[in-house]
């Protein structure tokens, strides 16, 4: 990659020792945008530069072929799937689902960062969300692709799958509204929805920028399609900002609404471990506790990769490393509820349930589980892990792998062993779902990818709102003053130059 | 149309052919190539130029080609003949020289179920495994299609002609130089056939004969007669390793006798409710040991032993018994304590694989006792005009006879594969020019001269007695499909006069039809039995001599050569005696004991394999008398020690696609000098064989015993089961009632009938004929080895198999679970298309087209009952399932054919499940209402019009289906019964539909303690703690509640 020019960009009113300070006073918040980058003119130019430079960075064309070819392995495996049957997985009876369903929570799980981040956080007035934002529901759009995949393929008739649709026919026929499953359709469709359109309306004020930037007729044309006529006149950021709020009010009990509609596939049913009251709160924590694994997973590499240190500061990370840390430990709590529950409900069925999980002859499976999930993430009470970017994601990758087993323990350890022992019988995956759950990073990676090169990655006029320039009382001549800047009271004298 | 007008009535085409124009005619000789002479003397250039538009019209000239299609409309509906609607045969079916009368289904001239025939002596309404399954054969691809002969350049098929030309060539009138080798048969036509061969030799031979049995009647009475054992009227029934349940000829039989002493189905009178006992003795463990109420295995060399033993504790005989352990001694002192205190209401039966000696032995003690035993004479038997031997004996003398013969003659018997190797039976016939009669080009027909295809008993006329002599007449339902011949037109053919089927039966029924007319000739046909036709039962005057020595020779058998080796056991398991090896239905049947399918594991105790150091799934190498097979170990709880099972008939190489290469041969072993057992030695070859066992047997942990510890501590609440000491007292036996209060309206079912069933265990022997019958009637499709390894088997109905107490010394116990229809069904709550739902009468209905194969319905069945279609199993060939469907070679359409039209045949990605046999349902109702037309609306199907393929078939009556809103059902008096539970529905309300009677047993007082004062069997129930004597605890039958309404 070609130097950013910076030649004609603002000095940063902050010297270079403002760069990142998070760690080092935690007492006193350090900027949002740090170095070079916290002015107007040089967030535009380091955000569009990623995607109008002529040639992205060579790391990325490697991450690209690696990810389309295992996107293109996702295909046949499907296709394979689609035209042979079911039993090319390693579904039996009593399995009747395995990596299947495992996949599509594990997706939606790591979709709820994003809208977290964008929704919550943003009625919050949590303004560090800026700089995450745009890529964190990019990432919730592609994992709830990949999660829409899963519910779609691993039914026996594929191709009646829209049955699951209340479409009016002349039959009269309508789906069964008591079915969790079709509450699942109703909650994942709505959330990808508003996610969808959550995500491309707060992008057009920035498609604008790619589109009065555009040198080429081509992104002239896409990017002025795209950007809906965006003038960036004060009614038209007026409006936006009614419609951003609105939204954000809607997507907002849809990120809780989802995952607990989710887990009522298996908290409705009467399997031992499913069948429990816990799982709407607990599946919520778990998937925004994935979903963050995931943004650091994916925030580390690309700030690296395209330049962004400044505007993904280890602020960020740390912050959502903390996240990570509450949300694990309010999966661990569940994880110990569970036990108790199962004790105290005096249910010989749940008893054993949960003592097979964890001593049963898928031992492995839960211990994983509890370790990645409950135990690993505790190690950010410790500030070193907080700030070391491979502690960061090797502990990501990990919450990663524990929250994809503890879907897996749910619904295959449960199933194994469930009533009649004459039922009991083992799982084993197939090599097709093996692929195919790597296929399905493979096209959440290529999604990814191509985000990353042709969308505004942050969210240019949002962050340019946290900038202190943007404050009306901003006056860089008079920092220190109580009063005329947010920033600028928290720095002490001697920091100011 | 050559210039003649064609006679009779006139059809015409067009107007011009009306008119017969020469233009017409023109037409018609340009059309046909025989006039292609006009290309005579075309240049080349000409030729080029009509082959060019020739090639350019033919795209044209497809579009004109219509297929050709015969229609034969009726201008008068046959009588009996309505598409659509099936038609009931009765005919017969011969098994080992045992007839066996049926009612076969035919939909549009397709055979498809086969049942038993009510009023036959044997069968009653229920058939066993083997005679549900034997339609399947009919639509058997592999079957044989073609007569064929060995040439110089090796088999050539030949056609009928020429194999009747070839025996007027070759045989005699008389028969003379000829020597038969025939698989059993009783039939009067075959006997009256077999006189026209007067000078040549027949012999008879049958691998899993029971002909030791009257080899045994021979040196106890003088006599070859078979033993019928009375078990109805028996209150004491002994088994000396006979399989009575299963493998024994008259199993259908013992299995009705024994269950009619064994109902406990009136709880007024429960306080003096009577039951018969059965004890057995066996060398292996099978279903009649997991029935038995008291339950000892030894070594098959130790039988003659134990049968010694019992004769002496019963005072009979005078030979010295060789000591046993104390604790068998004490088994045999209970017995002969229990048989003596019910003089007269006790019966000795001994298994079929047993010694001639041991039999003998049996009939003197059965003699002594006055056991309810009948002994009928068998004429019929081409072994009685020339001094009788048994059929081991028998093909001892065919193998001596054969060499000097001038054509030797197979007849359905496939001795290559099953006699003894010492006898070198597949030498003699390739040495000879042998002709086989099979249906199966098998290891006999690969060696022989002539093979001609053998008709399956559904395509051809024939007749076959019975045990008693009652004869059935077998009439075909179907043409034969290859054209095989049956086994009378055959003889016929070989004496030089091929005379039809039909012909030939009724000239020998003239004999066996008491006043023969044309009437009675159709009432035999109608009845499936020839009125009067059966034997009295002999009266015996027993040689009290004799019948000492029989005894006393068990006494002297001398120890095995072997001491402490491991003895074989060969025993009839799914396969019968490997004539079903091509059969899918029995293939994929699971054994009720070990419940592996499409294998025959060699089944050893756990102390045998621990001596052995082996566990399941390896494979271990059995040899003896110079052969060896490599056997896949599975460890059967409570198996005698030193002793290996294995089921006959697998291991087949080139029969048909399903038999290939399943499980090895055990006939292999077998030689000549071996009894009842073959001494063997085990080796070891390194390998593995996967079982496909459909009730897990590694069901070890990783690192704890929890899941062995959650099956004791559950199985009891499962299989509740009781002593009928305490169902005296408690006619409830602690099953577990709840009245379950509901927050939603229930469903009404008045003024409709609702569908209910019960399920006896008491009853039960886990016999598996329901499954079959099930399998048969509803499309079940058979999936392969693979797919069952996997957990994939389509069975709609199973029998869970669970042990209980310790492993060395366990009892089993066999539950049928089939869907409940639970009347708060898990299953229907959770469907998100609304694929299954509760129907008007109760029946959870599964709707195939709605299904999209969620799976959900299965996950949250706690029975597991749901079986879903992973693959396309019904039009692909069974071995490329993992094939993309439009790559798949098409299953072969004869397949098609054995399918039941009235029951949809499932596509892939559909759930399917127990239906109550639905369409049964819907033809009574549909019969009910035609008849009742004026107040179709309201009327009611009555009582026995609808039996459930599964009820039918049972031989026990353990199942029983029908109208819970009908007072007088059967079923609804058995829903009342106090024994009554619903299987985990106090813990998960299900409530359903199908309700279990527990298990009673009848143990001998003080005898096996270690069974029936478990206290971890006993302590039933978790949920609802009943203390002991707390009345209250006890709530008789099921509380009144929307269910159940009271007043009922």
């Amino acid at each position: 990659m070609t130097a950013i020019p910076s030649d004609n960009l603002q000095p940063s009113p902050y010297g270079i020792a403002e760069r990142d300070n998070t760690f080092n006073n935690p007492a006193r918040r350090s900027p949002l945008v740090v170095g070079n980058s916290a002015s107007f003119h040089a967030i535009t130019e380091k955000i569009c530069y990623v995607a109008e430079a002529p040639r992205p960075p060579r790391a990325w064309y490697i991450a690209f072929g690696v990810a389309f070819v295992w996107m293109c392995m996702l295909g046949t495996m499907l296709t394979y799937l689609l035209f042979t049957g079911v039993g090319v997985w390693g579904e039996n009876r009593p399995n009747m689902w395995a990596f299947g369903i495992t996949n599509f929570v594990f997706w939606v799980g790591i979709g709820h960062a994003g809208t977290l981040i964008s929704a919550i956080l943003f009625l919050f007035r949590q303004k560090w969300r800026t700089g995450i934002n745009r890529f964190a529901e990019a990432m919730t759009i592609f994992a709830v692709c990949c999660a829409g995949i899963f519910p779609a393929v691993h039914v026996g008739r594929a191709w009646f799958a829209y049955w699951l649709f209340p479409i009016p026919n002349q039959m009269g026929l309508w789906p069964n509204f008591f079915s969790p499953l079709l509450w699942d359709v109703f909650a994942v469709s709505t959330y990808a929805t508003v996610s969808v359109l959550f995500w491309y309306m707060g992008m057009v004020p920035d498609l604008a920028t790619f589109r009065d930037r555009a040198v080429t007729k081509w992104r002239f044309l896409l990017y002025g399609l795209l950007s809906l006529g965006w003038r960036g006149s004060n009614r038209h950021w007026h409006v936006y900002e009614k419609a951003y709020l609105i939204l954000a009010a809607l997507a907002t009990p849809l990120v809780l609404s989802v995952h607990s509609v989710v887990s009522f596939d298996f908290a409705v049913s009467q399997v031992p471990g499913w069948h429990t009251t816990i799982f709407p709160p607990y599946f919520v924590a778990g998937a925004i506790f994935s979903g963050f694994a995931m943004v650091i997973t994916l925030a580390i590499p690309a700030r690296e990769l395209f330049g962004l240190k400044d505007f993904i500061t280890m602020r960020h990370l740390d912050n959502m490393a903390k996240i990570i840390l509450v949300t694990g430990s309010m999966v661990a709590y569940s994880y110990l509820m569970e036990w108790f529950i199962a004790y105290y409900s005096a249910s010989p069925f749940e008893r054993f349930h949960f003592m097979n999980r964890e001593f049963g002859n898928m031992f492995w499976a839960g211990w994983i589980m509890f370790g990645c999930n409950a135990i690993v993430p505790h190690v950010f009470w410790f500030k070193w892990f907080r700030q070391n970017k491979w502690a960061l994601m090797i502990i990501c990758a990990l919450v990663n792998v524990g929250m994809w087993f503890e879907r897996f323990v749910i619904i295959v350890t449960s199933l194994t062993r469930d009533f009649l022992p004459s039922n009991w019988h083992w799982y084993y995956p197939s090599y097709v779902e093996v692929f195919t759950l790597m296929g399905s990073f493979g096209l959440f990676f290529t999604l990814f990818l191509l985000f990353c090169r042709y969308l505004p990655m942050v969210a240019m006029a949002e962050v340019k709102s946290v900038l202190p320039q943007a404050d009306p009382h901003y006056h860089p001549d008079h920092l220190g003053h109580p009063g005329a800047s947010g920033y600028a009271g928290e720095l002490t004298p001697a920091e100011r130059h | 149309m050559n210039g003649e007008k064609p006679k009779g009535k006139l059809y015409w085409r067009s107007l011009d052919e009306l008119a017969d124009k020469p233009e017409f005619r023109a037409f018609v000789e340009r059309e046909f190539p025989a006039h292609a002479s006009e290309w005579f003397g075309a240049s080349r250039r000409a030729f080029l130029k009509v082959m060019g538009a020739s090639m350019a019209l033919a795209g044209l000239a497809s579009c004109r080609r219509w297929p050709e299609e015969n229609l034969a409309p009726y201008s008068h509906r046959p009588a009996n003949r309505m598409e659509g609607v099936p038609v009931h045969y009765a005919s017969a079916y011969e098994l080992g020289g045992m007839g066996h009368g049926i009612v076969a289904v035919s939909y549009d001239g397709r055979p498809i179920k086969v049942d038993g025939n009510p009023s036959h002596p044997l069968t009653g309404r229920s058939a066993d495994i083997f005679l549900q399954a034997s339609v399947l054969n009919v639509w058997d691809p592999d079957r044989s299609r073609h007569v064929t002969a060995q040439t110089k350049s090796g088999t050539e098929t030949q056609d009928w002609q020429k194999f009747t030309a070839y025996v007027k060539q070759h045989v005699k009138p008389n028969g003379e130089g000829i020597v038969f080798l025939s698989e059993a048969s009783r039939s009067p036509t075959v006997a009256a056939l077999r006189k026209r061969f007067g000078a040549a030799k027949w012999f008879e031979w049958e691998p899993m004969s029971c002909d030791n049995q009257r080899a045994g009647a021979l040196a106890a009475f003088g006599r070859p007669l078979r033993a019928v054992p009375r078990l109805d009227a028996a209150d004491v029934i002994v088994s000396i390793d006979a399989d009575l349940f299963f493998a024994e000829p008259l199993s259908i039989k013992f299995n009705a006798d024994w269950a009619k002493g064994r109902m406990l189905r009136d709880n007024d009178h429960a306080a003096t409710a009577r039951m018969n006992r059965l004890y057995v003795v066996e060398s292996g463990f099978t279903i009649t040991g997991s029935t038995a109420d008291h339950r000892r295995g030894v070594r098959p060399s130790q039988i003659p032993g134990v049968v010694a033993a019992l004769a002496a504790a019963l005072g009979q005989g005078n030979a010295k018994v060789a000591t046993l352990d104390p604790s068998m001694q004490a088994f045999i002192n209970a017995i002969a304590a229990d048989v003596k205190a019910s003089a007269g209401k006790a019966v000795f039966v001994a298994g079929s694989r047993q010694s001639p000696d041991v039999h003998a032995a049996v009939a003197a003690i059965n003699a002594a006792i006055n056991a309810p035993v009948d002994y009928y004479a068998d004429p019929e038997d081409p072994r009685a005009e020339q001094g009788w031997t048994p059929h081991s004996e028998h093909i001892k003398a065919f193998a001596q006879a054969a060499p000097s013969a001038d054509l030797v003659v197979v007849i359905g018997a496939n001795p290559v594969l099953t006699a003894p190797r010492d006898l070198k039976i597949d030498e003699i016939l390739r040495s000879k020019s042998a002709i086989h009669l099979g249906q199966y080009v098998d290891e006999t027909a690969r060696e022989c001269l002539w093979h001609i295809p053998q008709a399956h008993y559904l395509e051809a006329w024939g007749d076959v007695r019975t045990f008693d002599g009652t004869v059935s007449i077998a009439q075909p339902l179907i043409e034969p499909l290859f054209g095989g011949k049956s086994t009378i037109e055959f003889l016929s053919a070989l004496s030089g006069q091929d005379e039809a089927g039909y012909d030939l039966v009724r000239a020998t029924a003239k004999e066996y039809i008491p006043g023969y007319s044309e009437w009675n000739w159709k009432q035999a046909l109608f009845n499936g039995v020839v009125a009067n036709s059966a034997r009295a039962a002999e009266k015996l005057s027993p040689n009290v001599a004799n019948l000492t020595a029989a005894i006393s020779r068990v006494a002297t058998v001398p120890a095995p050569a072997g001491g402490e080796g491991y003895e074989l056991a060969l025993y009839t398991g799914m396969l019968y005696d490997g004539r079903f090896a091509n059969n899918g239905w029995l293939m994929e049947l699971p054994d009720p004991m070990n419940r592996c399918a499409w294998d025959n594991p060699l089944l050893v105790s756990p102390n045998t394999a621990k001596k052995l150091n082996v566990d399941s799934d390896q494979v271990l190498k059995i040899s003896a008398n110079g052969n060896d097979i490599e056997a896949t170990v599975y460890i059967l709880p409570g198996h005698p020690d030193n002793v290996l099972s294995l089921a006959v008939g697998y291991g087949r190489k080139g029969l048909g696609t399903i038999a290939e290469e399943v499980g090895c041969d055990g006939y292999a072993l077998k030689s000549t000098k071996d009894g009842s057992y073959i001494p063997v030695q085990v080796g070891y070859t390194g390998k593995v064989n996967p079982l496909a066992c459909v009730q897990q047997h590694h069901m070890m942990d990783l690192i704890s015993d929890l899941g062995k510890k959650r099956m004791e501590a559950e199985v009891p609440l499962l299989v509740v089961e009781g002593t009928l000491e305490e169902y005296r007292k408690n006619s409830s036996l602690g099953t577990r009632k709840v009245v379950s209060l509901s927050m939603f309206n229930e469903r009404s079912y008045e003024h409709v009938h609702k569908w209910g069933m019960a399920i006896d265990l008491t009853v039960c022997t886990g016999c598996s004929a329901c499954v079959v019958a099930c399998t048969s009637e509803n499309n079940v499709p058979v999936v392969g080895k693979a797919m069952v390894y996997k957990g994939r088997e389509m069975h709609w109905i199973r029998i869970d198999r669970y042990f209980k107490h310790n492993a060395d010394d366990p009892q089993a116990v066999h539950q049928p679970v089939t869907c409940m229809h639970c009347e708060n069904a898990p299953c229907e709550e959770v469907c998100p298309v609304a694929a299954t739902t509760h129907s008007a009468e109760g029946i959870n209905m599964m709707t195939y087209n709605r299904c999209i194969g969620t799976r959900y319905c299965s996950n949250n069945c706690p029975y597991k009952v749901r079986r879903f279609n992973f693959f396309d199993y019904n039009t692909g060939e069974m071995a490329t399932h993992y094939t993309p469907n439009i790559l798949r070679p098409d299953i072969d359409d004869l397949y098609k054919m054995s399918k039941n039209p009235q029951v949809t045949v499932r596509m892939r990605g559909v759930m399917e499940k127990c239906t109550y046999c639905v369409q049964r349902i819907e033809n009574a109702r549909i019969k009910v209402r035609a008849e009742n037309r004026d107040h179709a609306d309201t009327v009611m199907i009555p009582e026995g019009m609808v039996v459930t393929a599964c009820q039918q078939a049972c031989p026990t009556n353990a199942i029983v289906f029908g109208n819970l809103n009908d007072p007088n059902a059967r079923v609804t008096k058995l829903h009342a019964l106090n024994q009554n539970y619903g299987l985990l529905d106090p813990e998960l309300n299900t409530k359903p539909r199908t309700l279990y009677l527990a298990k009673v047993r009848n143990p001998a007082e003080g005898l096996d303690p270690q069974w029936y004062d478990d206290e971890r069997w006993r302590s039933k129930g978790f949920f609802f703690e009943e203390k002991p004597g707390e009345e209250g605890a006890e709530k008789p039958g099921t509380p009144p509640g929307p269910d159940n309404p009271p007043g009922e």
